[in-house]
């Protein structure tokens, strides 16, 4: 999926996320973030990681 | 005679251990300094000037006696009040927490206390040290913030309230801060100082910093505060060195310009204040290139907007849920974006941490130093916010240790400064360099002391 489509795709799973969890006004005046926070999750999503076994979180 | 405030920790403590100073005078001058200025500053949330003035008098009775419990004997110290101190409220900026006492002192102030000194009081910071700003006003300038989160640890000790103080650093709030209000600014690598009994924000990101007014003073600062701690399961047990002590090569260092990103966010007054140290680095024998930046620094700045979210709501959640109306609106949005973000992204998003993380060190083979503006501009007008934290998270994502020099004035007459980044675990080096660079740039921030 293009990144912009695929921003768009997650802003609408946010915006009703936040809606069910905030209400509608709230999640209405989160607008901008959530569209931030979707930016942020697109440009993440996009990112080759190398495959790995296990990830070693300790170090 | 100078007046024992504006002397650095380095001559204070000189002065005290040959008694040419004693630790009442140093104390009483700190304290009719933040007489002075409190009021227009407001660095402080709480001052223990009792306990205070009778830790002075013990330690000179020691030290009168030949008794010097450790290098910082009778240095008053500022504590960000989101180190826990034993018997002294810890208030983490927040409503939430306004009454809180803890029973213990974290493992930073101990140290600090273990190495002679006193804690002089809490400074100021923004809630839980998010962005919800402190009431705490730049010294240079008080239409101005000081930056944040660590607002009054910078201002303090840029004005002469304190010799040094604590801060912690999980985007940009020990060098944004420092840069922001002319003074040096420190933030180890991740693990090297212990965060136990800190009042987390972001578990992976982080960090316990430094503020003083010279490079010499953080790393005898650092010399107290560096060293595995069992308390804390992210501590390093990496060998601590006496960093005031640490030497440089004897050749000329090769510096590492970042330009990619910080070209285009810096303001040009900022880039040509960079330009201008550059010029005197190499005039000092340094060589200078333009550093080729890995893949994955394109995308650290999204990556570390994810963690810290998720992160943050993980550890705020359930306070929240006790006391809505008692978080302010920027902590309250970060916590309620965090609770929203898939798990699949935040495992995605350390990953790429630990990606960048191994890409940079292979990076830092080749250099001495990294070299950067500190921020993208001076101080920004107004204390609604405390500027933006951009240029510190690429470091603060990686977990290397920075450090942010002042290195001149804006024409608005506000203190701007080079960040300078070295290899993991090697704060020796890095601040060998760095007192190599103070020495090169000249840069003397000491009117705001008058």
């Amino acid at each position: 999926m293009p990144a912009p489509a695929k921003e768009e795709t997650l802003l609408t799973i946010l915006k009703n996320s936040a809606t069910k969890k905030y209400g509608e006004d709230r999640a209405k005046a989160l607008e901008a973030s959530l569209r931030d926070l979707a930016r942020a999750l697109a440009v993440i999503d996009g990112y080759p990681l190398e495959m790995e076994e296990e990830p070693s979180f300790a170090r | 005679m100078t007046e024992p405030y504006r002397l650095t920790l380095a001559e204070m403590i000189r002065r005290i251990q040959r008694k040419k100073l004693s630790p009442v005078d140093l104390a009483e001058s700190l304290l009719k300094r933040i007489d002075f200025l409190e009021p227009s500053i407001q660095a402080w949330t709480t001052i223990d000037r009792g306990k205070v003035l009778a830790g002075a008098r013990r330690d000179e009775k020691e030290i009168s006696r030949g008794r010097i419990r450790g290098p910082l004997h009778g240095i008053p110290l500022g504590v960000k009040d989101i180190f826990y101190t034993a018997g002294l409220k810890t208030t983490g900026g927040s409503k939430v927490l306004s009454d809180f006492i803890p029973s213990f002192d974290s493992t930073a102030v101990l140290r600090l206390k273990q190495a002679g000194a006193m804690i002089l009081g809490k400074t100021a910071t923004t809630e839980f040290a998010h962005a919800d700003p402190a009431p705490t006003r730049n010294p240079w300038n008080r239409e101005h913030t000081p930056g944040g989160s660590s607002s009054g640890s910078a201002a303090g000790v840029a004005a002469g309230m304190c010799p040094g103080a604590l801060g912690s650093q999980t985007g940009g709030s020990v060098l944004r801060p420092a840069s922001y209000c002319g003074v040096v600014g420190l933030k180890p690598t991740y693990g090297r100082i212990s965060r136990h009994g800190v009042l987390p924000f972001s578990w992976s990101l982080d960090h316990v910093g430094i503020f003083t007014r010279t490079v010499l003073d953080a790393a005898i600062l650092l010399n107290a505060l560096a060293g595995y701690d069992p308390l804390d399961p992210t501590s390093a047990r990496e060998d601590v060195p006496d960093y005031t002590r640490s030497r440089k090569s004897s050749r000329a260092p090769l510096i590492g310009v970042v330009e990619e990103f910080y070209r285009k966010n810096a303001e040009d007054q900022v880039w040509e204040n960079t330009r201008a140290v550059l010029e005197r680095m190499k005039k000092a024998g340094a060589r200078v290139e333009i550093v080729k930046m890995p893949e994955s620094f394109a995308v650290a700045h999204d990556a570390h907007r994810v963690l810290m979210r998720a992160e943050g709501a993980a550890f705020h959640r359930p306070l929240f849920q006790k006391h809505p109306d008692l978080y302010r609106p920027k902590l309250r949005e970060l916590i309620e974006l965090g609770c929203l973000i898939p798990a699949v992204d935040y495992l995605s998003a350390y990953r790429i941490k630990r990606e960048f993380r191994r890409s940079m060190d292979r990076v830092m083979e080749r250099y001495d130093l990294l070299l950067t503006p500190s921020t993208s501009s001076p101080a920004p007008k107004g204390i609604e916010s405390t500027g933006d934290a951009w240029f510190q998270v690429p470091w603060s994502f990686s977990g290397l240790p920075t450090i942010t020099l002042p290195s001149g004035l804006s024409k608005e007459g506000l203190p701007l400064g080079v960040q300078l980044a070295g290899k993991a675990f090697a704060e020796g080096k890095l601040l060998a360099w760095a007192r190599w660079c103070e020495k090169g740039i000249e840069v003397s921030l000491s009117s705001v002391l008058d």
